[in-house]
């Protein structure tokens, strides 16, 4: 196993979002402060329209902040006054994925360090890329375009890709949401292999709390909107993990422990969403 | 890892030899057929004709039969007259069509991408795409010089509005998280352009193409048929006035195969530009 990430430490201080796109507020993410140490794997869960996405295109900078701060290594990168600033130091995952199309496997995975022509030579990017393919258990697919290979493997290339610039941190927005149980379970080894192997910082939102706790080291319990951090819990559970732990009695522990602070949530969530619709 | 990405590529696959030999066979009995099909649903169109025309059915009475069109165009096929006809009608396509093009495609990628030209130019794109282009053959002649200038303006009308709109459309309609994703990887606003933005929209371009192919083919031969002298449209025209009715289905026959020819082209060179995307 690698070192852990000595970056991609970030700070959030008293972050609050308010939307307004149609001249109505929506007040998305209240007063949220927390820490992602460095090296981490965070997993953050809460209740649908919780703020979880905001937050993270907040880090990302893909959205304005209304007030508060965001830093990343001592760094500002987001306040109100601050312009957006999108970078390779950060890189997102969507949830429905971004390959892009007309680029094959290995070009999309070779597209950020040609961007930022941050190698001399494209025989080196490329080797870099074959590496990281390996782990991901898709060296056989890299001359395929996306469209030709499964979701499952489209989700992989889509992080490898986001490792190749080598970003301080990895935002992975519910990435396998979309994916079925099995494809899920084979997607979350290459996953952890690849923390493992490079030791990023990695912010993971996701609904799954079984994923949750399989993969995070930290995972933060966001309550219902506006969203603010309600709970963390630390994962005590020794790395590489394998599938078995899911069966362990401290893992249910765990479970047991999320499933309780999301609940209520859940459930405040779902009667407002109840109330809104009547009205 | 690696027996992961094997084992995925092995579902691919057939079990056993006599299996793969089994659907190989299977495959290529389909294709074989349906190589005959095509050519077959074109003498089964002959046929009907030959029917309808033979038994003098109504409405068919005046409609020569296919042995008499074949005839005239053993005929006519040799001649000079005739590739001259051909030979005319296409330069002023090729010519009113790539016109369309290089001016269309940039307007449609500026149109898409800059918000505030598009909103001083696409109002006026609004109001006159509705205008069917054969509407502006009076004001095309007035305001050209030549006869053939007129043409060539009709085709290129024909072809530039479903250009530039779908052109237009296609830019539109890129998803957001390509060009976030873009950024992230630390792409520049030129290299978002270049490397999202244009690969994008290449499919929607491409429909603009071939519908706007289709169209110089409308125009052209309304306008020939107008403006006379040479071309398929004339001499469709003209065999309507000298009295030579299996010409006219001659002509017409060589304008859809002259069209077919143009389509076929710009569907080749999609396929071959877009590997990623088989839509045609």
């Amino acid at each position: 196993m690698a070192e852990k990430s000595k970056q991609g430490h970030i700070v959030a201080k008293n972050v609050t979002k308010i939307y307004d796109p149609y001249g109505v507020n929506i007040h998305a993410v209240d007063d949220c402060s927390f820490e992602i140490k460095p090296g981490d794997f965070m997993a953050m869960v809460g209740p649908s329209g919780c703020g979880k996405t905001t937050m993270l295109n907040m880090i990302a900078g893909f959205d304005t902040v209304t007030e508060g701060e965001i830093f990343m290594d001592g760094e500002l990168i987001a306040s109100a006054e601050k312009k957006l600033m999108p970078g390779p130091d950060r890189m997102v995952v969507f949830q429905l994925g971004a390959l892009f199309p007309w680029r094959t496997v290995i070009e999309n995975v070779c597209f950020g360090p040609k961007m930022q022509g941050t190698y001399s030579d494209e025989k080196e990017i490329k080797e870099k890329a074959r590496e990281l393919l390996r782990v991901a258990g898709l060296e056989e697919f890299e001359n395929d375009y996306p469209m030709s290979i499964s979701s499952g493997m489209q989700r992989r290339v889509e992080i490898v890709r986001a490792l190749m610039t080598g970003p301080k941190i990895l935002l992975l927005d519910e990435p396998f949401r979309a994916l079925d149980a099995m494809t899920k379970s084979v997607i979350h080894r290459h996953l952890l292999e690849l923390y493992d192997l490079t030791g990023k910082t990695i912010m993971f939102i996701t609904h799954d709390l079984r994923e949750a706790v399989f993969l995070a080291s930290t995972v933060f319990v966001m309550t219902t909107r506006p969203g603010t951090l309600k709970k963390m819990i630390k994962i005590d559970i020794p790395r590489p993990r394998n599938i078995d732990v899911i069966t362990s009695q401290k893992f249910l522990g765990y479970m047991q422990e999320l499933i309780d602070a999301v609940h209520k949530e859940a459930v405040k969530a779902f009667e407002r969403g109840e109330r809104e619709l009547a009205r | 890892m690696k027996e992961t990405g094997s084992e995925m590529k092995k579902e691919r696959r057939y079990e056993t030899r006599e299996d793969v030999s089994a659907a190989k066979r299977y495959i290529r009995r389909e294709i074989s057929w349906s190589t005959v099909r095509k050519p077959l649903s074109l003498l089964l169109a002959l046929f009907v004709w030959h029917l309808l025309t033979t038994y003098q059915v109504p409405l068919f009475t005046q409609v020569p039969k296919p042995i008499e069109v074949m005839k005239d165009a053993i005929n006519f096929v040799p001649t000079t007259t005739y590739w001259t006809h051909v030979l005319y009608s296409n330069q002023r396509v090729l010519a009113g069509f790539f016109i369309a093009l290089i001016i269309g495609v940039p307007l449609g990628l500026m149109m898409g991408y800059k918000k505030l030209f598009n909103e001083w130019t696409f109002p006026i794109f609004e109001i006159l795409r509705p205008i069917p282009p054969i509407a502006w053959l009076p004001l095309s002649v007035i305001m050209f010089p030549t006869p053939e200038m007129s043409v060539i303006y009709l085709i290129f009308i024909g072809a530039f509005f479903p250009i530039v709109m779908n052109t237009v459309l296609g830019v539109l309609s890129i998803e957001e998280n390509y060009r976030r994703s873009a950024l992230s990887l630390g792409a520049s606003p030129r290299d978002i352009f270049r490397h999202i933005i244009l690969p994008a929209s290449t499919p929607s371009i491409f429909t603009g193409m071939l519908i706007g192919a289709g169209m110089t083919w409308d125009m052209v031969v309304a306008a020939e048929m107008v403006a006379g002298g040479y071309g398929l449209g004339y001499m469709t025209w003209d065999a309507y006035v000298v009295i030579n009715y299996p010409r006219i289905i001659f002509g017409m026959i060589s304008i859809g195969l002259c069209g077919f020819i143009l389509s076929s082209v710009v569907r080749f060179i999609g396929n071959k530009i877009m590997p990623w995307r088989r839509l045609f």
